[in-house]
């Protein structure tokens, strides 16, 4: 009897292995069941995640607020003399984006500039639960425009891409994620390659041949060569090269323009 | 065990994992809460239990962090291994110490790495940062294990108890 309900039990955990495993393959992927399945369970568990984000982030900014409260009058003496500096750059920054709209427009250029779109503010309502996956959810969904394969952006840098979405909220594959990868361009000697994430270390900019010029502290941007992100959108700084004479590409560590850990807010590019 | 209580626990372990820990990383590493509770209801509650958290707590982590389905895989094996050591070979629920914990969190990564490298088709890291990540991992499972441990048992086993 004992006997016959461990093999019972273990031919139930193999059922279970092989149905997950079948699950895994995008034409299981994809079966209506189990996209429903993932679309309740996501509207089960938002609004509670909602909630806990909100009441989190209002509990740590009370505390924060009050040890804050003391340097705030100093602080914004020197805040407001560096806006006025600051007003003054963006009327010069002003005149180039106009005098560059007009050069584009005697070329017949069309801008991929993600400044050129409309952008989305959203919240980051919850992190990824597994230490392999880098991704987010936040507070914006179809009810807002969002669709699939929309560029993440926030003021320093590429965040990611739309992954999933549902009403009210989607989730964001981020760049660090081990299975995202984004064209890219080095700012200063144009060289294109693929950066690839990795969810624990740094990412990896890949295809860049042997003899191409990269050095450590060159900027990377994205290229636009791709339907998903608009070009010009900084994604790191390299952090090391690595080339051998018998390699045909050079290894190149990429430390991520944002960080990610500590992002709150982003906007999507609605394109 | 009431099933219902045990759902609603699973799911505030993941609201907690995904709201929460992720502002209390070490070295950028998260404690996995959610196997902690399968390993918790397979010593408390048995193998059946066991297989069932894990089933339920992996498949909600999974669709919460990606496309690909492996924390099923792995928490469904931790949980039926689990109570199978417990039944059969330790017998007592003391046997499994925290130790113990830190030794299934290495055991379940190196299961959800090797499982993405088949269905992703490229290691999520290199080795170094892989077996750095691993070992933070579950030193971090273990530490924080005694302060869930008392009152996950509790809730599991409210009905006995009263």
């Amino acid at each position: 009897m004992l006997y016959r309900r461990k093999r019972a039990n273990l031919i139930g955990i193999f059922i279970i292995l092989v149905v997950v495993i079948l699950l895994n393959f995008s034409i299981f992927n994809t079966t209506p069941l189990l996209r429903f399945s993932r679309a309740v369970s996501i509207r089960l568990i938002y609004p509670v995640q909602y909630a806990a984000n909100s009441l989190y982030v209002a509990t740590r900014d009370f505390f924060v607020n009050i040890a804050l409260l003391r340097s705030a009058q100093k602080e914004n003496k020197s805040l407001q003399a560096e806006l006025s500096l600051y007003k003054a750059k963006v009327n010069s920054f002003n005149e180039l984006v106009k005098d560059n709209e007009q050069l584009r427009e005697y070329l017949k250029y069309r801008s991929s500039s993600p400044f050129s779109y409309r952008l989305l503010n959203a919240e980051v309502i919850a992190r990824s639960a597994s230490n392999w996956f880098s991704s987010f959810e936040i507070n914006r969904g179809q009810d807002d425009g969002i669709k699939g394969d929309m560029a993440v952006i926030s003021a320093d840098g590429l965040v990611g891409r739309i992954a999933e979405v549902s009403k009210s909220s989607s989730k964001v594959l981020l760049i660090t994620d081990p299975s995202s990868a984004v064209s890219v361009v080095n700012q200063r000697s144009r060289h294109v390659g693929i950066i690839i994430g990795s969810s624990i270390g740094p990412l990896l900019m890949k295809y860049v041949s042997s003899n191409a010029d990269m050095q450590p502290g060159d900027i990377i941007v994205t290229s636009g060569m791709s339907e998903v992100f608009p070009r010009g959108i900084a994604v790191g700084t390299v952090t090391s090269v690595n080339k051998k004479d018998y390699d045909l590409f050079q290894k190149i560590s990429v430390s991520p323009a944002v960080n990610l850990s500590k992002l709150e807010s982003v906007f999507v590019v609605v394109r | 065990m009431n099933w219902l209580r045990l759902f609603v626990l699973i799911l505030f372990a993941l609201i907690v994992q995904t709201v929460l820990m992720p502002h209390f990383k070490v070295f950028g590493v998260v404690p996995d809460l959610l196997l902690i509770l399968v390993v918790i209801s397979a010593i408390v509650l048995g193998r059946r239990y066991g297989i069932a958290v894990g089933v339920v707590a992996g498949f909600m982590q999974d669709i919460l962090s990606s496309t690909v389905y492996v924390h099923i895989i792995s928490k469904a094996l931790i949980g039926y291994s689990i109570g199978f050591i417990k039944e059969n070979i330790l017998g007592a629920e003391e046997a499994i110490s925290t130790v113990t914990v830190s030794i299934v969190s290495f055991i379940s990564a190196v299961i959800d790495i090797s499982f993405l490298y088949f269905f992703i088709g490229k290691p999520v890291s290199t080795i170094f940062y892989m077996l750095a990540t691993i070992i933070i991992y579950s030193l971090y499972n273990m530490a924080i294990t005694p302060l869930i441990y008392p009152a996950a048992k509790k809730i599991m086993l409210y009905d006995e108890e009263k």
